[in-house]
Protein backbone atom coordinates (compact mmCIF):
# COMPACT_ATOMS: atom_id res chain seq x y z
CA UNK A 1 0.00 0.00 0.00
CA UNK A 2 1.43 3.46 -0.92
CA UNK A 3 2.13 6.31 1.62
CA UNK A 4 -0.53 8.40 2.77
CA UNK A 5 0.41 12.28 1.33
CA UNK A 6 1.27 14.80 3.70
CA UNK A 7 -0.54 17.64 4.31
CA UNK A 8 1.88 19.50 1.76
CA UNK A 9 2.04 17.39 -1.18
CA UNK A 10 -2.03 17.36 -0.93
CA UNK A 11 -1.95 20.97 -0.64
CA UNK A 12 0.66 20.96 -3.97
CA UNK A 13 -1.39 18.62 -5.81
CA UNK A 14 -4.71 20.82 -5.68
CA UNK A 15 -2.37 23.86 -6.80
CA UNK A 16 -1.13 21.59 -10.15
CA UNK A 17 -4.53 20.47 -10.86
CA UNK A 18 -6.74 23.53 -10.59
CA UNK A 19 -4.20 25.79 -12.11
CA UNK A 20 -4.64 24.28 -15.73
CA UNK A 21 -8.29 23.33 -14.72
CA UNK A 22 -9.00 27.39 -14.61
CA UNK A 23 -7.40 28.24 -18.02
CA UNK A 24 -10.05 25.01 -19.30
CA UNK A 25 -13.21 26.47 -17.50
CA UNK A 26 -11.98 29.91 -17.85
CA UNK A 27 -11.74 29.89 -21.73
CA UNK A 28 -14.64 27.58 -22.19
CA UNK A 29 -16.85 29.68 -20.43
CA UNK A 30 -15.92 32.19 -22.98
CA UNK A 31 -16.91 30.23 -25.34
CA UNK A 32 -20.10 29.31 -24.09
CA UNK A 33 -20.74 32.99 -23.26
CA UNK A 34 -22.81 36.07 -24.67
CA UNK A 35 -19.99 38.39 -25.79
CA UNK A 36 -18.82 37.55 -29.57
CA UNK A 37 -15.43 35.96 -29.82
CA UNK A 38 -13.34 36.48 -33.26
CA UNK A 39 -12.89 33.04 -35.23
CA UNK A 40 -9.04 33.56 -34.55
CA UNK A 41 -10.05 34.21 -30.44
CA UNK A 42 -12.00 31.15 -30.71
CA UNK A 43 -9.06 28.67 -32.23
CA UNK A 44 -7.03 30.11 -29.77
CA UNK A 45 -8.65 29.58 -26.85
CA UNK A 46 -9.75 25.95 -28.13
CA UNK A 47 -6.13 25.34 -28.14
CA UNK A 48 -5.21 26.70 -25.21
CA UNK A 49 -7.94 24.71 -23.66
CA UNK A 50 -6.62 21.68 -25.14
CA UNK A 51 -2.97 22.38 -24.01
CA UNK A 52 -4.25 22.31 -20.21
CA UNK A 53 -6.17 19.00 -20.78
CA UNK A 54 -3.19 17.71 -22.19
CA UNK A 55 -1.48 18.78 -19.04
CA UNK A 56 -3.92 17.37 -17.19
CA UNK A 57 -4.07 13.61 -18.86
CA UNK A 58 -0.39 13.97 -18.01
CA UNK A 59 -0.64 14.91 -13.84
CA UNK A 60 -3.35 12.31 -13.75
CA UNK A 61 -1.56 9.53 -15.71
CA UNK A 62 1.70 10.29 -13.08
CA UNK A 63 -0.61 10.11 -9.95
CA UNK A 64 -2.15 6.55 -11.13
CA UNK A 65 1.34 5.26 -12.75
CA UNK A 66 0.08 4.60 -16.08
CA UNK B 1 -10.31 54.65 -17.21
CA UNK B 2 -9.18 50.98 -17.32
CA UNK B 3 -7.83 49.40 -13.93
CA UNK B 4 -3.98 48.17 -14.02
CA UNK B 5 -3.40 45.16 -12.84
CA UNK B 6 0.54 43.25 -12.19
CA UNK B 7 -0.25 39.42 -12.32
CA UNK B 8 2.28 37.57 -10.95
CA UNK B 9 1.48 33.65 -11.46
CA UNK B 10 4.66 30.83 -12.24
CA UNK B 11 2.57 28.89 -14.38
CA UNK B 12 3.22 30.21 -18.12
CA UNK B 13 0.25 29.01 -19.84
CA UNK B 14 -2.18 30.28 -17.39
CA UNK B 15 -0.46 33.55 -16.90
CA UNK B 16 -0.88 34.18 -20.67
CA UNK B 17 -4.43 33.00 -19.81
CA UNK B 18 -5.00 35.21 -17.08
CA UNK B 19 -3.76 38.06 -19.26
CA UNK B 20 -6.31 37.53 -22.26
CA UNK B 21 -9.55 36.58 -19.71
CA UNK B 22 -9.05 39.48 -17.94
CA UNK B 23 -8.41 41.67 -20.56
CA UNK B 24 -12.12 40.60 -22.06
CA UNK B 25 -13.18 41.68 -18.31
CA UNK B 26 -11.52 45.20 -19.12
CA UNK B 27 -8.84 45.18 -17.28
CA UNK B 28 -5.67 46.46 -17.93
CA UNK B 29 -2.57 44.06 -17.48
CA UNK B 30 0.45 46.50 -17.37
CA UNK B 31 2.81 43.59 -16.61
CA UNK B 32 3.17 39.67 -15.44
CA UNK B 33 5.73 37.83 -13.99
CA UNK B 34 6.61 34.50 -13.13
CA UNK B 35 9.40 34.54 -9.95
CA UNK B 36 8.90 36.27 -6.75
CA UNK B 37 11.83 38.51 -7.40
CA UNK B 38 10.70 39.92 -10.72
CA UNK B 39 6.51 40.26 -9.42
CA UNK B 40 8.18 42.19 -6.70
CA UNK B 41 10.38 44.07 -9.48
CA UNK B 42 7.32 45.15 -11.30
CA UNK B 43 5.12 45.68 -8.74
CA UNK B 44 7.65 48.33 -6.93
CA UNK B 45 8.10 49.58 -10.68
CA UNK B 46 4.92 50.30 -12.47
CA UNK B 47 2.96 50.59 -9.07
CA UNK B 48 -0.55 49.13 -10.24
CA UNK B 49 -3.77 49.19 -9.07
CA UNK B 50 -3.97 45.78 -7.64
CA UNK B 51 -1.50 43.29 -8.09
CA UNK B 52 -3.03 39.79 -8.61
CA UNK B 53 -0.30 36.94 -6.74
CA UNK B 54 -0.73 33.32 -6.83
CA UNK B 55 0.18 31.90 -3.51
CA UNK B 56 2.21 29.36 -5.17
CA UNK B 57 4.85 30.36 -7.18
CA UNK B 58 7.22 27.08 -7.41
CA UNK B 59 9.01 26.93 -4.48
CA UNK B 60 8.81 30.69 -3.18
CA UNK B 61 5.79 31.82 -1.59
CA UNK B 62 2.94 34.13 -2.76
CA UNK B 63 2.38 35.45 0.98
CA UNK B 64 5.97 36.16 1.51
CA UNK B 65 6.03 38.01 -1.69
CA UNK B 66 2.90 39.99 -0.46
CA UNK B 67 4.65 40.25 3.16
CA UNK B 68 7.51 42.17 1.32
CA UNK B 69 5.27 43.98 -0.61
CA UNK B 70 3.37 45.71 2.18
CA UNK B 71 6.27 45.85 4.31
CA UNK B 72 7.80 48.70 2.03
CA UNK B 73 4.47 49.91 0.97
CA UNK B 74 1.63 49.54 3.38
CA UNK B 75 -1.09 50.66 0.91
CA UNK B 76 -0.76 48.57 -1.95
CA UNK B 77 -3.44 46.25 -2.51
CA UNK B 78 -3.01 43.03 -3.52
CA UNK B 79 -5.43 40.09 -4.17
CA UNK B 80 -4.17 36.40 -3.61
CA UNK B 81 -4.66 33.80 -5.77
CA UNK B 82 -4.88 30.29 -5.31
CA UNK B 83 -6.40 26.68 -6.35
CA UNK B 84 -6.51 25.68 -2.59
CA UNK B 85 -9.37 25.99 -0.21
CA UNK B 86 -7.25 24.92 2.51
CA UNK B 87 -7.83 26.78 5.74
CA UNK B 88 -4.45 27.13 6.91
CA UNK B 89 -3.07 29.01 4.04
CA UNK B 90 -6.28 30.69 3.44
CA UNK B 91 -5.26 32.22 7.44
CA UNK B 92 -1.72 32.48 6.74
CA UNK B 93 -2.88 34.65 3.06
CA UNK B 94 -5.30 36.89 5.23
CA UNK B 95 -2.45 37.34 7.70
CA UNK B 96 0.22 38.61 5.09
CA UNK B 97 -2.39 41.62 4.69
CA UNK B 98 -3.59 40.95 1.42
CA UNK B 99 -6.73 43.10 0.69
CA UNK B 100 -8.58 39.66 -1.53
CA UNK B 101 -8.37 36.18 -1.90
CA UNK B 102 -9.64 34.47 -4.36
CA UNK B 103 -10.18 31.48 -5.94
CA UNK B 104 -8.61 29.55 -9.12
CA UNK B 105 -12.06 27.84 -9.34
CA UNK B 106 -13.96 31.25 -9.73
CA UNK B 107 -15.41 32.44 -13.00
CA UNK B 108 -13.31 35.08 -14.83
CA UNK B 109 -16.03 37.45 -14.41
CA UNK B 110 -16.11 36.53 -10.02
CA UNK B 111 -12.09 37.16 -10.62
CA UNK B 112 -12.25 40.33 -12.18
CA UNK B 113 -15.15 41.69 -9.34
CA UNK B 114 -12.63 40.97 -7.12
CA UNK B 115 -9.87 42.99 -8.20
CA UNK B 116 -12.59 45.63 -9.12
CA UNK B 117 -13.36 45.42 -5.34
CA UNK B 118 -10.21 45.79 -4.05
CA UNK B 119 -9.27 48.40 -6.31
CA UNK B 120 -11.88 50.67 -5.18
CA UNK B 121 -10.65 49.99 -1.33
CA UNK B 122 -13.03 47.37 -0.57
CA UNK B 123 -12.34 43.57 0.53
CA UNK B 124 -13.02 40.31 -1.18
CA UNK B 125 -12.68 36.30 0.71
CA UNK B 126 -14.24 34.28 -1.97
CA UNK B 127 -17.67 32.73 -0.76
CA UNK B 128 -16.66 29.88 -1.25
CA UNK B 129 -14.40 29.86 1.57
CA UNK B 130 -16.89 29.62 3.99
CA UNK B 131 -17.46 25.99 4.57
CA UNK B 132 -13.33 26.29 5.18
CA UNK B 133 -13.76 29.10 7.90
CA UNK B 134 -16.44 27.56 9.32
CA UNK B 135 -14.26 24.06 10.07
CA UNK B 136 -11.25 25.79 11.14
CA UNK B 137 -10.93 24.56 15.06
CA UNK B 138 -10.48 26.97 17.25
CA UNK B 139 -9.44 27.49 20.61
CA UNK B 140 -9.57 31.52 21.01
CA UNK B 141 -13.10 32.69 22.92
CA UNK B 142 -13.86 35.84 21.41
CA UNK B 143 -15.81 38.18 22.20
CA UNK B 144 -19.11 39.42 20.13
CA UNK B 145 -19.32 42.49 17.97
CA UNK B 146 -22.35 45.05 18.73
CA UNK B 147 -25.24 45.29 16.38
CA UNK B 148 -23.01 48.42 14.79
CA UNK B 149 -20.10 46.42 14.73
CA UNK B 150 -21.65 43.43 13.27
CA UNK B 151 -23.92 45.45 10.45
CA UNK B 152 -20.26 47.24 9.46
CA UNK B 153 -18.48 44.10 9.21
CA UNK B 154 -21.43 42.56 6.84
CA UNK B 155 -21.26 45.21 4.51
CA UNK B 156 -17.64 45.48 4.36
CA UNK B 157 -17.83 41.62 3.84
CA UNK B 158 -20.21 42.54 0.69
CA UNK B 159 -17.64 44.39 -0.51
CA UNK B 160 -17.61 48.29 0.21
CA UNK B 161 -15.71 50.54 1.26
CA UNK B 162 -15.55 52.17 4.46
CA UNK B 163 -16.71 55.30 2.72
CA UNK B 164 -19.50 53.57 1.50
CA UNK B 165 -20.46 51.57 4.25
CA UNK B 166 -20.72 55.55 5.86
CA UNK B 167 -22.94 56.61 3.24
CA UNK B 168 -24.97 53.70 3.41
CA UNK B 169 -25.19 53.70 7.06
CA UNK B 170 -25.93 57.71 7.43
CA UNK B 171 -22.29 57.66 9.91
CA UNK B 172 -19.05 59.95 9.48
CA UNK B 173 -16.10 58.00 7.71
CA UNK B 174 -14.27 58.43 10.99
CA UNK B 175 -17.41 56.48 13.20
CA UNK B 176 -17.33 53.68 11.14
CA UNK B 177 -13.47 54.05 11.54
CA UNK B 178 -13.52 53.64 15.44
CA UNK B 179 -16.05 50.42 14.72
CA UNK B 180 -13.96 48.72 12.31
CA UNK B 181 -11.15 49.35 14.28
CA UNK B 182 -13.07 48.19 17.84
CA UNK B 183 -14.39 45.41 15.90
CA UNK B 184 -11.12 43.88 14.61
CA UNK B 185 -9.57 44.36 18.06
CA UNK B 186 -12.13 41.75 19.64
CA UNK B 187 -11.53 39.79 16.55
CA UNK B 188 -8.17 40.34 17.14
CA UNK B 189 -7.52 40.66 13.33
CA UNK B 190 -4.20 42.39 11.57
CA UNK B 191 -6.31 43.64 8.92
CA UNK B 192 -10.13 44.40 7.55
CA UNK B 193 -10.28 40.98 5.47
CA UNK B 194 -9.10 39.34 7.89
CA UNK B 195 -11.63 40.43 10.48
CA UNK B 196 -14.42 39.28 8.14
CA UNK B 197 -12.68 36.02 7.62
CA UNK B 198 -12.83 35.79 11.83
CA UNK B 199 -16.26 37.20 11.99
CA UNK B 200 -17.79 34.89 8.74
CA UNK B 201 -15.76 31.70 10.85
CA UNK B 202 -17.48 32.54 14.15
CA UNK B 203 -20.84 33.10 12.61
CA UNK B 204 -20.96 36.88 13.60
CA UNK B 205 -21.96 38.18 10.16
CA UNK B 206 -23.57 36.36 7.01
CA UNK B 207 -21.47 35.17 3.79
CA UNK B 208 -22.12 37.38 0.99
CA UNK B 209 -24.63 35.89 -1.45
CA UNK B 210 -22.81 33.29 -4.02
CA UNK B 211 -22.39 34.07 -7.10
CA UNK B 212 -24.94 32.58 -9.36
CA UNK B 213 -24.07 29.19 -10.91
CA UNK B 214 -20.83 28.38 -8.35
CA UNK B 215 -20.26 25.45 -6.93
CA UNK B 216 -20.64 25.17 -2.80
Amino acid sequence: MSEPLSDDERRRLRHDFRTPLTIVTGFAEVLAGEKPVSEADRRDYARRIQDAAAELRALVDEMLGA
Amino acid sequence: MPLRLVLIEDHQALREGLELLLDREGCQVVGTAGTARDGRELVERLDPDVALVDIRLGEESGIDLTRALLDTEPARRIVLYTGSSDVELLVSGLDSGARGYALKEGTPAELTGAIQTVAEGGTYVDPRLRPALLSRETTQRLKSLSKREGEIMDLLAQGLTGEQVAERLVLSSETVKTHIRNAMAKLEANTRVHAIAIALREGFINPPPEPEGSRT
